[in-house]
């Protein structure tokens, strides 16, 4: 029963004003409160921004850095706010922590060519018993988020882009990856002029791929170009959606030019009665 | 302020922002989420208490004719259509129409001549299911609502798309009031939402040039949201993220990656 509660409160989601998306995520969760830890794990809502206390960076905050109330930041490695047991909290390994700090370094550099402005973050966690080292040959798993807002000007004209790619590292012999990838892009724009209008939701696409690899350092820039191809991807479906569609669909709607659907109708009968006079 | 926290409160707030075309899908998970028959009664009242006030509810009359339930066309326990002549009910919970009478409905001249015209102009103006209606108010002969609704459901290509405009004018002072609602949603690995709307607010409007000035209105309304889109398109999507680098390149990741930050580092270096 619960998991079709579940699945119940996934189409929901997919179908309710994605706009108001954490606000009905919250509702679900008030409704049946034992979904609340599987949806809130599952679910995508835009990202939020935190301070880390130890270099005044900001960082991006989701389920996957998440330790209670507090989020690990990806700069420091330590989590804000501070908690008590920060030794007990999940961290990576240590090799794999390098690892993490290189593909930061990466992801800030690709964030400034595509977004120019905005914020990164990185997380990466361990998925196998044996700690990742420099081989390459153990798998990991990890979180790139990317966002960038525009705050809206006196015409109201905002916009707000999410960013979140889940991936899965699986190393197999002879020095090939597999690359699993799971993408979210949330898009929110909206204006006043003229009216309110809000366009806004968010696309998911998955992706799969194999590449070569020599060591670990050489996943992060395959991750690194498999995001970099798939963001592409989505950024030219969300152009499709937003604008070429859904104007589409409102001129299906309704038509500026008149119709003459009279006009036709007189037309069609015109040469309905000729041919029968024909006859 | 309503109670937002209750489950009827929680369920209403489902409704309004459930898109067109969904009541079906809804009120299968809600029911499937709380797991309990009695929640069809509150989502039926729900339902129908947003489709009296504030999303007239489109539906088939006849095999090509359309009706609407709204709060102004509500006579007693039914609902009537000034133009078929017919009255009908409703029933929020199996979502259909019910009991449709065909005799009881009577108009004015007036009302029955304005009636056709707008029923002219939806015709030229609204391709897919569609009704408009005009309806003098039970109380205030003064007062007449017009109403059009228009649905594009295409739940197989994943878009389901709804127009609404809502006129209300007083006679007696030539005020045109009211507010037109655009709404398309397409979900295909995905959910994607528009949501817009424009109130109206007209003087020296009386009957008979009421029709031309919605058409004039509605096509204003229609230019401006497409303008809007390719405004969006153009400045906040285009500055948000880049197609491409500015130098037209793919990134070259890997330990290679540095040098960006070099020449980067480099050129504040000579500001």
């Amino acid at each position: 029963m619960s998991d079709k509660a579940f699945d119940a409160s996934l189409d929901l989601l997919r179908r309710l004003n994605p706009k108001k998306i954490s606000k009905n995520l919250l509702n679900l969760c008030r409704l049946e409160p034992e979904l609340a830890e599987d949806l809130l794990s599952s679910v995508d809502t835009p990202l939020k921004i935190q301070k880390c206390g130890k270099t005044g960076k900001s960082y991006l905050c989701c389920d996957y850095n998440r330790d209670g109330d507090s989020y690990r930041s990806p700069w420091s490695n330590q989590y804000y706010p501070t908690i008590d047991d920060e030794d007990q909290a999940p961290h990576p390994t240590a090799y794999l922590r390098t690892m993490e700090e290189f593909a930061n370094d990466s992801f800030d550099i690709y964030r400034d060519l595509y977004y120019e402005g905005g914020e990164s973050s990185v997380y990466f966690w361990d998925t196998e018993d044996e700690d990742v080292n420099q081989t390459g040959e153990i798998g990991f798993a990890g979180v790139v988020l990317l966002k960038k807002q525009i705050d809206p000007t006196n015409q109201g004209n905002g916009g707000c882009w999410d960013s979140i790619h889940v991936f899965e590292v699986i190393p197999e012999n002879s020095g090939i990856a597999t690359y699993k990838l799971t993408s979210t892009v949330i898009l929110d724009l909206s204006t006043s002029q003229g009216m309110d209008m809000f366009l806004s939701g968010n696309l998911t696409r998955q992706n799969e791929k194999k590449l070569k690899y020599t060591s670990a350092s050489s996943h992060v820039a395959n991750i690194g170009s498999v995001i970099e191809d798939t963001e592409s991807k989505l950024r030219n479906m969300l152009q499709e959606v937003y604008f070429d569609k859904t104007k589409s669909i409102i001129g299906d709607l309704r038509s500026i030019q008149t119709l003459n659907v009279k006009e036709d109708e007189r037309l069609r009968q015109e040469t309905l009665i000729k041919k029968l006079r024909q006859l | 302020m309503t109670d937002t926290t209750s489950l009827q409160g929680i369920i209403r707030s489902m409704i309004e922002d459930a898109p067109p075309g969904s009541a079906a899908p809804l009120q299968k998970d809600i029911k499937t989420i709380l797991n309990n028959d009695d929640s069809r009664k509150v989502i039926a009242e729900d339902l129908k208490q947003y489709h009296l006030n504030k999303n007239y509810k489109l539906v088939k009359l006849t095999d090509k004719d359309f009706g609407i339930i709204s709060k102004y066309n509500k006579s007693g326990l039914k609902y009537y259509d000034p133009l078929l002549k017919l009255k009908f009910d409703y029933d929020f919970d199996q979502l259909k129409v019910i009991d449709i009478e065909e005799n009881g409905v009577e108009e004015n001249a007036e009302i029955n001549a304005l009636n056709e015209k707008i029923c002219d102009y939806a015709l030229q103006h609204f391709p897919s299911f569609y009704k408009g209606m005009a309806i003098q108010d039970g109380e205030n002969a003064n007062i007449v609502y017009i109403i059009i609704v228009d649905e594009n459901l295409n739940d197989a290509n994943f878009y389901n798309g709804r127009w609404q405009s809502f006129y209300k004018l007083d006679k007696g002072n030539g005020e045109l009031t009211g507010e037109i609602t655009v709404k398309v949603h397409y979900y295909e690995d995905g959910n994607v939402a528009l949501n817009t709307g424009k109130h109206i607010h007209e003087t020296n409007i009386n009957v008979d040039n009421i029709v031309e000035t919605i058409s004039n209105l509605e096509d204003e309304f229609e230019k401006a949201l497409l303008k809007n889109f390719v405004a969006l398109n153009e400045h906040q999507f285009k500055n948000l993220r880049r197609q491409l680098p500015i130098n037209r390149s793919k990134v070259q990741w890997g330990k290679s990656i540095r040098t960006y930050k070099l020449g980067q580092d480099a050129a504040e270096g000579r500001k």
